[in-house]
């Protein structure tokens, strides 16, 4: 486990740096003047050269690039041109509603994925459903089902907010940035249910392409599973289907569908970007989706280092799950 | 607990948590929304800043123009100066000293007074911070402040825009003293750049990015009270959820970025209301001479006649914009003087010439410019040039003067100027060095024009200069303005008081609003 854990700590650090160079050799090599842009369409010259001096750009590149690696290993990453701010607090400030959001999400595709792809497989009524789930949730892209759900659940049926994260004025915001454990934290009810109603709707916009996947996978792997000899001779020795299930059969199957989610965890965090921009969700999606627009490449460049540091500890995570789950896998 | 009774509370307490996150809406709403005191608006996107001596952006400006004031602004409506904090203002003869007598009894959001000194440190802080808006102040040469009332300014040489800068939504602002002496160690700028310190009629409360802004109304306000005590703006990136909150009765108004397509289903709507405001934004077309196929002045006039401006603009904007009479944005000078004339023309010889052309555009929240792009590419198609429209990003234009060779063909752009003088328009895109110059255009004579009618104090000599300009830069066809272009508010039809300045864009005044 200790030997796992360190050559995956030395990978994660290699996959990094790689990222860290070519985010960085994107910067230099897409065209325009990004620092014009920041300071305002009739700023001056002058202005605009001093503050490409001010913020370390007019300096020959291999100059910058060592510049910015010192920041990254300091966990810095510069600072924004549109926010005027260093883009690790503002990435601090964002990163929380994502996970809240990602982590929202997650937990529906996982237990939609199980429920789906069990029923799949146990239930004859639910074989045809479940197929057509399969088939129509995988080519149904997040963007349009948060259009679709937006305008069931908030303009015709009203029963779930359109936006943000909630509407309650003081609600709490520390110590962890999620607002569902601070409001439990502060012992405040109103700001959870509030709360979660906030997140219904793009959590389910989210979770729906990957629960599709989930339970997809775990459907063919239990298929498989429950071909084996062994769970026949469970199935004869007359154990009731439910143990046969849950106890045997369920754990086996896991570990393709274990993969999946944390192979589907990444893709969530790529549609996070149109989902929180859709439903004006204040996480990094929409912190990278106005960057872009005003090409603030130093901002996108810190949002893409810790999305892959997430993808990477999350790899891990599912790894180690893995091997908890399946006793064959070792480490 | 067997496993059966286990597996049913869980199931139940579930059932009964969602249900009561799905139905609380009601309750919920009552406990957050707001009241008929509120105002609730969305911005597309984040305000970069809220410090007015950096801000130099247009979403965000009913923001600033809500809580900090100039010494002038524009009277609704129109490109006419009035005071804003100045009751009047004297210009000297040889139009080096401008001598302005400030209101009675001006008061900062605190209570603080707010006098001649206290404008003559907010202006030196806008050339000390050293950002976009710091050149309307960069011929500056001294200040004076003979008494609390009389702020006196000294120009280095004469500069008949001066005023208009003063007017501009990016103005120097009155920002309190006594914020700028607390907070001395950075200039403010981290104070600032959350936090209000104006003199208007609001203050900013919560300022939460990427979530939205709070602002209160100023209880210390010198002026007329505005009507909402409360001021929500939601950051809102997408324009259809903003159209379905707006349908819903959550938005009240949407000041910009309505897709035009859309606007049939708001006339039809008794709910909602549409007005169009004139603006000074005009569209206009940058034709990179530079480049081997737009070389010659007649084939880049050719390309235009060729594009039947006037049905082009009617099929793209519909009754939202119109063509220009002059070069210059709509009421910059007297529509006789720089005509434009686009009339169809024989465009028979571009065919044979196998012009290729890239269209560069930026991304708009109503979709407009890549229409534009989309149906001209079609037109000069019809006369056989193969054009392809390609959207970029307002950073890769930027660069295209540093490298014109291998920059777009043609740009399409919607420039406003700062302030509503024909110089703020001149000097930016026809002038050699202008900022929105973007294929470094130059013709000695126009800038020669445009500099004698900076310092020609006699108004009808002035505008003969910027006639002169205009008429020069026309006939090369490098920057052809195209469409007048009216700002389009959709808001809702109870709301009342929707005031809007042309030289304000995407900007409707929020103390002016009522229910």
């Amino acid at each position: 486990m200790a030997r796992f854990l360190l050559v995956r700590a030395f990978g994660a650090v290699g996959v990094l740096l790689a990222l860290v160079t070519v985010v960085f050799l994107l910067q230099t090599a897409v065209p325009g003047d990004p620092v014009r842009a920041s300071v305002g369409v009739n700023a001056s010259d002058e202005v605009v050269e001093a503050e490409r001096e001010r913020l370390g750009l007019d300096e020959p590149l291999p100059v910058q690039y060592a510049t910015y690696l010192g920041q990254v290993v300091r966990g810095g990453f510069g600072e924004s041109l549109r926010t005027g701010r260093d883009v690790r607090d503002d990435i601090g400030a964002f990163l929380p509603a994502t996970l809240e959001l990602a982590g929202f999400s997650m937990l529906l595709a996982v237990v939609g994925g199980l429920l789906i792809g069990v029923l799949a497989v146990v239930s004859s009524r639910f074989a045809t459903p479940a197929r057509l789930l399969f088939v129509g949730g995988a080519s149904v892209p997040s963007f349009l089902l948060a259009l679709i759900f937006i305008y069931i659940f908030y303009f015709k049926l009203s029963w779930l907010p359109l936006s943000g994260r909630t509407s309650v004025a003081d609600a709490p915001e520390a110590p962890t940035g999620l607002l569902l454990l601070d409001s439990l934290l502060h012992a405040r009810p109103d700001v959870f249910l509030d709360a979660l109603r906030h997140l219904i709707l793009p959590g389910l916009a989210l979770a729906l392409v990957p629960a599709v996947a989930i339970g997809r996978v775990l459907r063919s792997s239990l298929i498989e599973v429950y071909r084996s000899d062994y769970i026949r001779t469970l199935h004869a020795k007359g154990l009731p289907p439910r143990s046969v299930l849950f106890r045997h059969a369920l754990r086996n199957a896991l570990s393709a569908p274990l993969t999946m989610a944390g192979l589907q965890l990444g893709l969530l965090l790529g549609g996070v970007v149109i989902v929180e921009a859709i439903f004006a969700w204040p996480g990094i999606g929409l912190y990278l989706n106005q960057s872009i627009a005003f090409s603030d490449l130093r901002a996108i460049a810190g949002v893409t280092l810790v999305v892959g540091a997430g993808y990477v500890i999350v790899n891990t995570l599912v790894d180690l799950a893995q091997a908890a789950a399946d006793p064959r896998i070792r480490l | 607990m067997p496993n059966k009774i286990r597996t049913y509370v869980a199931l139940s307490l579930t059932a009964a948590l969602l249900a009561t996150a799905c139905s609380g809406g009601e309750e919920q709403e009552n406990q957050s929304v707001e009241s008929d005191d509120t105002l609730n608006i969305a911005f597309f996107a984040d305000m970069a800043t809220a410090d007015p001596d950096i801000f130099y952006d247009i979403e965000g400006l009913a923001v600033m123009q809500s809580v900090y004031e100039g010494l002038l602004r524009y009277a609704p409506g129109g490109t006419e100066i009035e005071g804003e904090l100045a009751e009047s203002w004297e210009v000297s003869e040889d139009g080096l000293t401008f001598t302005f007598t400030l209101k009675d009894d001006l008061t900062y959001a605190d209570g603080t007074p707010l006098d001649s000194e206290a404008i003559q440190a907010s202006f030196e802080r806008r050339t000390a911070v050293e950002q976009g808006p710091s050149y309307m102040l960069a011929g500056v040469d001294s200040y004076e402040t003979p008494d609390p009332q009389t702020f006196v300014v000294n120009l280095k040489d004469p500069d008949v825009a001066f005023l208009h800068y003063l007017a501009s939504a990016w103005s120097p602002k009155a920002i309190n003293p006594t914020v700028l002496e607390e907070n001395s160690a950075d200039l403010a700028q981290k104070y600032l750049d959350t936090q209000s310190a104006g003199s208007g009629p609001y203050v900013i409360d919560e300022f939460t990015r990427g979530t939205g802004y709070t602002l209160t109304r100023n209880d210390n306000y010198w002026g007329e009270e505005p009507h909402f005590s409360t001021v929500e703006v939601a950051i809102t990136p997408d324009v259809s959820s903003q159209i379905l909150a707006l349908e819903r009765g959550d938005l009240e108004l949407i000041p910009h970025g309505f897709p035009l397509a859309n606007l049939p289903n708001v006339e039809s709507n008794d709910d909602l209301a549409l007005e169009q405001f004139p603006s000074l934004g005009t569209t206009s077309l940058y034709l990179n001479h530079n480049k081997e196929s737009l070389a010659d002045a007649g084939t880049r006039e050719a390309l235009i006649r060729a594009l039947d401006i006037t049905s082009l603009v009617e099929e793209v904007y519909g009754e939202t914009a119109e063509v220009p009479s002059n070069a210059y944005p709509s009421g910059l000078l007297d529509p006789s003087l720089a005509p434009v004339d686009y009339a169809p023309g024989d465009s028979s010889d571009l065919s044979g010439q196998g012009i290729t052309l890239d269209i560069v555009y930026t991304p708009d929240s109503s979709g407009v410019q890549r229409r534009l792009a989309d149906l001209m590419r079609q037109r000069l198609a019809a006369v056989g040039v193969d054009a392809t429209p390609r959207q970029a990003q307002l950073a890769e234009v930027f660069g295209y003067r540093d490298d014109v060779a291998n920059a777009a063909d043609i740009y399409v752009s919607t420039p406003a100027p700062d302030g509503a003088h024909p110089d703020t328009w001149g000097r930016i895109v026809w002038y050699t060095v202008g900022p929105l110059n973007f294929f470094n255009y130059s013709n000695p004579e126009v800038d020669a024009a445009l500099d004698r009618g900076l310092v020609e104090v006699d108004p009808e000599a002035a505008a003969e200069d910027y006639a002169e300009a205009g008429e020069l830069a026309t006939a090369d066809w490098s920057v052809v303005p195209i469409a007048y272009v009216s700002d389009v508010v959709v808001a809702q039809a109870d709301l009342n008081g929707v005031e809007h300045v042309p030289a304000y864009p995407w900007t409707v005044d929020l103390a002016a609003l009522s229910r």
